[in-house]
């Protein structure tokens, strides 16, 4: 019985989660769901076709069929931001805590790097540091992460520094909870709710900037099918065949917004106060 | 006719009730206290008065009615004839009733010409006035002041001051004197009494301190969960009652040499 | 801002920069390509390995770390960025040259974010919760979720393509040319300080002195349009700050896009060439402008707010 009225109390939450749910199952069996078609195999004679039965959402350039790309794009572009999310959170979290635990040189170095990171418009960095290590995946995601984990530090910081100076803290210590115990255990649980919120609420922006770094093409590079590089390779066809970039942005688009629903109902149920 | 009379009135917030079935009538000239331990409702209630119920807040029940009119079917026209004008209130703590990054004497003109149509110079110096009638020294520095800049007795006179620049027939007080020192305290209680006398204000004082309570009041009003637990003269509520929160409430005040200083 | 207070902050953006100019040379020293073989490859010369390894001698690319560092800050403290190899002329001259368009475009971008933003912000926090609160909402949620790269194409193809009202490239010059990726740039920033403006005058909404005022008998539109606006105003103008950041970076890609001649495009392409020099010099230039824009935006904050002014 608890479960129905869960459902009934947070049902944007549970739509969501289900939408989301959806579309990583579709990344996970793209194979089944592109009926066996293979997204990197192109025949050049159907190249730059228009949308047909056959091919839903048209071909591309190369001949390759966009709708099996598309779906196949969702493992790219998922699984890259999860990664990323999650890099930057462990990351963040970390330092932020150490800084707002430890205080003293750690919390000025850790800040001030953090202040390097935002003394900076991030997108730039991010594509100056991808750019220079070279175009991947893995370099797109290092760009980013190197930008963003500030904020996640500072705010992790600014929770602990809440409690590191309140009595029941200074109890702990004083019974002799060791540095590693004080963090875990006390330190950790008073950030991790807010962390998680924003990490999810993150996930919609985290997409779309790993998405313009590949479609400057400093991300994930061809033949992988992506979202943002299938837009750049869109672009140049947009007079002769706007389905190129009409589908892989429209995918985008469809993922974030569920994924930012999702972030916010979220929030909404473990922190209901806030507006 | 009564000035003020509150009759079965249940304020809810959503389908929370938070003050039930309270009642009380004010004459003209009266100086009734409600006095209670935080969350007992006094403060919802006096904010009701005057409409001014935080978001969500609504009358459920009841009337409120003041000189012969309801206070709850008031359009927004005739609230702003009425509020500042004819009932007043003051806050806990005047200086944040007011905008921290405007001059004192910007947020009197804006009062003063809500109500009257002067010109701003007129306005000014009907406030810089105002401020030297309560005995604020040097009122042309302190209209050239922020809020902040004032100490908590000066923002408290402040208040006082603009809420009786119209003379209104009933004033509300919010806990006026609850961030005061104990000097400062009996200045503003003392003050508040002389505009009884002077200007036959009635006055609604919320407070949790009884000795305040007693001290100012006609009528004392206890509230305790949002009910009126007992209510009657000040020489009743002190001595005469056997109410037994009533009781408990006096014997909470410190008593010296024996005797309660109430 | 007290002296002291403004001679710290100094003091901490040259940390800053300094940081800054470490990481991004050292980003360059270890990246894998070689800046004197995509010289000369650029050039259109196929170099020996002696040849580089000489050229390598001759411009310092074999000395130790610190030394080249050390030489280049002290040519950019001369004025002196280098020359960019793949556009051959010297660095600070393209970055001059594009400086102003991207500029152009920061600027009316913003015009446009603030045009639709303030009002609907303050529109959908005074009408809380009625419909047109839920529709501004909607929108800006939309706004917020859609790649701004995905909306400037978009605009080409309705605009260019089918309608044929606006060129698909751009000379940077004429009005006609800043608009679409000024109106791409807008969509996204607006979405966002939307949300932002309801947040800042909702707060101010619930602060005790509008209670006050209007138990004082204050006019509605009075309380909102002489107090809580302005005072709004406040934590929004440090917004803007930061979303100039974000403006500039997010020119890059749009530029690219509508081909636009500004800095954000000179640095894709001096990135994808590896014109080392060239990227050092932007991210440097870059850094500069958005710490000094930040610093004034906080010294104006300072000054206007009475509470810092006045407070000690």
């Amino acid at each position: 019985m608890e479960k129905k009225s869960f459902i009934r109390k947070y049902p944007g939450f549970c739509i969501f989660a289900i939408l989301g749910f959806l579309i990583i199952l579709a990344a996970v069996f793209a194979p089944v769901l592109a009926g066996g078609v293979d997204p990197t195999e192109g025949n050049l004679t159907d190249a730059i076709m228009a949308p047909s039965a056959e091919h839903p959402f048209g071909t591309d350039k190369m001949g390759r069929d966009i709708c099996a790309r598309v779906i196949y794009g969702a493992r790219a572009s998922l699984s890259s931001t999860f990664i990323l999310v999650a890099v930057i959170f462990v990351i963040g979290t970390f330092l932020g805590i150490l800084s707002g635990y430890f205080g003293g040189w750690v919390d000025a170095v850790i800040m001030r790097v953090a202040d390097m990171m935002i003394a900076f418009p991030g997108l730039v960095l991010a594509i100056a540091v991808a750019g220079l290590l070279g175009a991947s995946t893995k370099n797109a995601i290092i760009a980013i992460a190197v930008v963003s984990w500030p904020k996640y530090a500072r705010l992790a910081r600014s929770l602990v520094m809440k409690i590191r100076h309140t009595d029941f803290v200074a109890a702990a210590q004083v019974t002799g909870s060791k540095t590693g115990y004080m963090l875990r255990k006390y330190m950790l649980p008073n950030t991790i709710t807010t962390l998680v919120i924003t990490a999810a609420t993150d996930i919609g922006s985290m997409m779309m900037e790993l998405a313009a770094l590949s479609f400057l093409g400093f991300g994930a590079q061809p033949p992988t099918p992506e979202w943002g590089s299938m837009l750049n390779e869109g672009r140049n066809f947009m007079q002769s065949a706007p389905w190129m970039m009409i589908y892989p942005g429209l995918a985008i688009f469809i993922t974030v917004v569920v994924f930012n629903m999702l972030g916010d109902n979220l929030r909404d149920i473990l922190d209901p106060k806030s507006e | 006719m009564a000035l003020l009379e509150i009759t079965n009135v249940d304020i809810s917030y959503g389908k929370r009730v938070i003050v039930k079935d309270c009642s009380l009538s004010l004459e003209k000239g009266e100086i009734c206290s409600i006095v209670g331990e935080s969350g007992s409702g006094k403060t919802t209630v006096i904010r009701a008065v005057l409409g001014l119920l935080a978001g969500g807040g609504r009358v459920t029940a009841g009337d409120i009615v003041y000189e012969g009119r309801s206070l709850l079917t008031l359009s927004d026209r005739e609230w702003r004839e009425l509020r500042g004008h004819d009932i007043s209130m003051i806050f806990q703590d005047s200086g944040a009733m007011m905008n921290q990054t405007r001059l004192i004497g910007n947020s009197y003109v804006e009062y003063i010409r809500t109500h009257e149509d002067v010109s701003k110079k007129e306005a000014w110096a009907k406030g810089t006035e105002m401020l030297g009638r309560m005995r604020l020294p040097d009122p042309d520095r302190i209209m050239r002041s922020y809020p902040f800049q004032l100490s908590g007795g000066q923002r408290q006179r402040v208040g006082i001051a603009m809420g009786m620049t119209y003379q209104p027939r009933l004033l509300l007080a919010d806990e006026p004197t609850s961030a005061l020192d104990v000097t400062t305290q009996a200045q503003i209680v003392r003050q508040m009494m002389e505009l009884r006398d002077e200007y036959g204000t009635s006055i609604i004082i919320v407070t949790h301190d009884i000795g305040v309570a007693s001290y100012m009041a006609d009528k004392v009003v206890v509230m305790k969960d949002g009910e009126i637990e007992d209510q009657g003269t000040r020489e009743h509520i002190l001595r005469e009652t056997d109410n037994a929160y009533t009781r408990k409430l006096m014997e909470a005040v410190p008593s010296l040499g024996g005797k309660r200083y109430v | 801002m007290g002296r002291k207070q403004l001679g710290s902050r100094l003091l901490q953006m040259v940390i800053v920069l300094i940081g800054i100019s470490i990481l991004t040379f050292l980003l360059t020293y270890l990246s894998p390509g070689d800046p004197v073989r995509n010289m000369y490859t650029s050039a259109g010369i196929m170099p020996t390995e002696e040849l580089i390894q000489q050229t390598r001698d001759e411009m310092g690319f074999n000395d130790p770390f610190l030394t080249q560092y050390f030489r280049w800050i002290g040519n950019c403290l001369r004025g002196d960025f280098g020359k960019s190899y793949s556009l051959n002329k010297p660095v600070v001259q393209l970055l001059a040259a594009r400086l102003w368009p991207t500029l152009k475009l920061t600027l009316l971008s913003m015009v446009l974010m603030l045009i639709v933003a303030v009002p609907l912000g303050v529109l959908s926090a005074v009408y809380k919760n009625k419909p047109i609160d839920y529709i501004v909402r909607a929108v800006t949620f939309f706004g917020v979720s859609i790649p701004n790269f995905w909306v400037g194409l978009l605009l080409i193809l309705l605009f260019c393509v089918r309608l044929r009202l606006l060129p698909v490239v751009s000379s940077g010059g004429t009005f006609k040319d800043l608009l679409l990726p000024a109106v791409t740039l807008a969509i996204a920033m607006s979405a966002k300080y939307t949300r932002q403006v309801r947040t800042a005058v909702l707060e101010e909404l619930s602060s005790d002195y509008v209670i006050g005022a209007r138990a004082r008998g204050v006019r509605e539109r009075k309380i909102l349009w002489g107090n809580v606006f302005p005072n709004s105003l406040l934590p929004l103008i440090t917004m803007l700050g930061l979303s100039i950041g974000s403006l500039l970076g997010g020119t890059s890609v749009v530029e690219v896009i509508f081909s636009y001649p500004g800095l954000g495009n000179l640095a894709v392409n001096a990135i994808m060439s590896a014109d080392y020099f060239l990227v050092q010099g932007y991210v440097l230039w870059v850094a500069v402008i958005y710490m000094v824009i930040n610093l004034l935006v906080d010294i104006s904050y300072n000054y206007i707010d009475p509470r810092m002014r006045l407070r000690r």
